[in-house]
């Protein structure tokens, strides 16, 4: 079924359309909310609660303006954050490891980490840390865009990009050592 | 510039392995089943609500159908509240029913002597019979009959009118009066509707209302309404199969309720309400007199008898009214008449009720179920008026019907269960001068009891009120 029809369906309510939107969406919101949260548990809530946002404000997409998927990102990346917001402070502050110079310059070492690997690494910063990194490396907001929309200075979210990195470049080289002792042994 | 580059790169190769795996399936990213079940299940209730919504527009707009087209739809159906009784059988059924035929002391003048004459009972004079003619009976004659047996008192007034343009006109301009009061009772309500128009605007009262609702669980919302009911109901004495009639019956109700909040959706209540039942049912109708179809009581005087089935608790109160004397009548006369009848009764009651509330929009939708204990506070008042028109002259009659000593029909202080069922809409709005929020609600309701009008009937009486009540709630803080 065509994106638009299906959209028509679910806007007057067809069940059968409407999980068929869930099914096709599904993944992808969920790695989303995965990147976003840091347990599992927490990104599942935010997929449910999305979800439910998304049928509930359908009406308010615009085909024109955006497609559905871009949509639908903003719509479940609202909702992480509001979930964020209303069980702690985002922002705190954290120290990190000095600078250490990751090795590996060529994309080998990341052909050897899953994607799971790398949700995982992404989920396991600091929140402040791993919003900035998703909005700004994942879904190409600006810093002005991302300090507007986290209430936090540009400074602010620049300097978090770049504690991210740093945290994400220490844990790849880890795991690749990791993945280098085993496959020496 | 080395590390940023390298940093840059990093992020960059996330980027594109994540976009890349973003629509692979693994086990790892699908989320559990749990999680449509929980969206559809938000769904579902979404749905629901809809349905709740069309259902309620449907019923909304059925209640003000009713209102508006109650008459119409009763006639295009066939639900009349009058059946007329084969004239030839009247006085077999007197005799086997003991019913009481009161001699009073005729109205009737001679044709000869009075016909232009305005009687009273003060007027009244007795006559002698007419030649080859028993002793003629009270020539308009009332009586509360049928079923039960039930004896009966009449106070009868007579008044004969000349047809003047004068007297006509009395008739004719009453209704105007009505609406002129009507118009004066809604001045006040227009500054009040302004204002609420201007308060729907404003989301915060809403959003401050639910939020309200939400937080202050245990607290409680006190209610003032009226309502106005049309009713349905069964033909409770016959022993065929009941039969469904609409009467053309209004009841008046005020009541004043608390409610208690469980939740955000769930409140229960109580309160007090007044109920005053009036059952109307007017007549208009021709009939061509015709000798050969002529009924005569024993007295010579023409008898045109009509049963009334009254609804709901006067049910076993069938009358008969006899309406035209034969001496005021001529062969082929075409007689328009007319009888009004109204009977009146009222009750004090008291509901216990469970509410169900969802939020739609700016509005608050609501379903309400529970049962009404009712107590009856007053007697039964019955008023007749009858009129009737020919050799251009008016007949204007009344009579009171009263339930005799011992009647078991209607007996003060009866006690009847109802059930209710309604759906409703509540608008919040908020004064200036008072932080308290409020709501207008509008209610339109079903309603149905069931009671034994008199000891010995077989099936109690059924009775289905649809109507609305409207209203103002405050909810206390």
């Amino acid at each position: 079924m065509r994106e638009d029809k299906i959209i028509h369906a679910c806007l007057r309510g067809k069940a059968r359309a409407q999980r068929t939107l869930y099914e096709q969406y599904r993944t992808p919101m969920f790695l989303l909310c995965l990147r976003y949260m840091p347990t599992r548990e927490d990104a599942e809530d935010v997929l449910q609660e999305g979800f439910i946002k998304v049928f509930r404000d359908l009406k308010q997409f615009d085909a024109k303006k955006a497609k559905l998927k871009t949509w639908m990102n903003r719509v479940f990346i609202n909702t992480a954050l509001e979930h964020l917001r209303s069980k702690k402070k985002i922002f705190k502050t954290e120290e990190i490891e000095p600078y250490q110079e990751l090795q590996v310059t060529n994309d080998e070492i990341f052909s050897k980490l899953s994607v799971q690997e790398l949700v995982k690494m992404i989920s396991s910063l600091p929140t402040g840390y791993r919003l900035v990194f998703n909005m700004y490396v994942m879904e190409g907001y600006t810093h002005k865009e991302i300090a507007e929309s986290l209430k936090i200075s540009v400074n602010t979210s620049k300097s978090q990009l770049f504690k991210a990195k740093a945290m994400l470049r220490k844990q790849v080289k880890s795991a690749y050592s990791l993945a280098e002792t085993a496959y020496e042994k | 510039m080395k590390n940023e580059n390298q940093q840059d790169r990093i992020g960059e190769i996330f980027a594109q392995k994540l976009e890349a795996a973003s629509s692979e399936k693994a086990l790892w990213s699908t989320p559990s089943e749990a999680i449509w079940l929980g969206v559809n299940a938000e769904l579902r209730k979404k749905r629901r609500e809809r349905r709740l919504l069309v259902l309620f527009l449907f019923l909304f707009g059925l209640m003000i159908g009713f209102f508006l087209f109650g008459n119409q739809v009763m006639e295009w159906f066939g639900w009349e509240t009058k059946k007329e009784i084969p004239i030839a059988n009247i006085e077999q059924q007197r005799a086997k029913e003991n019913l009481l035929i009161l001699d009073s002391q005729s109205s009737r003048e001679n044709e000869e002597t009075n016909q232009n004459a305005v009687l009273d009972n003060s007027a009244m004079t007795p006559t002698a019979p007419p030649p080859n003619v028993p002793k003629q009976k009270n020539l308009f004659q009332g009586a509360l009959a049928s079923s039960n047996l039930l004896p009966l008192n009449v106070n009868e007034t007579e008044e004969r009118l000349e047809k003047q343009a004068s007297e006509i006109t009395v008739f004719e301009t009453t209704p105007p009066e009505k609406e002129e009061m009507f118009e004066a009772q809604f001045e006040p309500i227009t500054n009040l509707q302004s204002d609420v128009i201007a308060l729907l605007e404003n989301d915060e009262i809403v959003s401050n209302f639910e939020e309200k609702i939400i937080k202050q669980r245990g607290t409680w919302i006190i209610e003032a309404s009226s309502g106005l009911y049309n009713s349905l109901r069964r033909y409770p004495i016959s022993t065929e199969e009941l039969e469904l009639e609409i009467t053309p019956t209004s009841t008046w109700t005020f009541a004043a309720n608390a409610e208690k909040i469980i939740n955000k959706n769930w409140s229960v209540g109580t309160g007090i309400g007044y109920r005053a039942a009036e059952f109307d049912a007017n007549y208009d109708l021709n009939f061509m007199y015709s000798k050969a179809e002529e009924s005569r009581s024993p007295d010579g005087g023409f008898e045109k008898a009509y049963r009334h089935t009254l609804p709901s608790l006067l049910a076993p109160l069938d009358a008969e009214f006899i309406l035209v004397r034969s001496t005021d009548i001529a062969e082929g006369e075409d007689i328009p008449l007319s009888l009004e009848l109204s009977h009146g009764i009222q009750h004090l009651n008291i509901p216990l009720y469970t509410k169900y509330r969802i939020h739609f929009k700016k509005l608050f939708l609501y379903a309400k179920v529970g049962v009404t204990g009712n107590w009856l506070i007053s007697d039964l008042n019955t008023n007749h008026k009858g009129t009737e028109s020919h050799h251009d002259a008016i007949h204007s009659r009344s009579s009171n019907f009263d339930v005799a000593d011992g009647s078991k029909a209607i007996v003060k202080n009866d006690f009847s269960l109802s059930y209710l069922s309604s759906i409703g809409l509540q608008v919040p709005f908020s004064f200036s001068f008072t932080e308290n929020t409020h709501y207008l609600f509008l209610e339109p309701t079903f309603t149905g009891e069931i009671i034994s009008t008199y000891p010995d009937a077989a099936t109690g009486d059924k009775i289905i009120n649809l109507g609305g009540q409207i209203g103002v709630g405050i909810l206390l803080e």
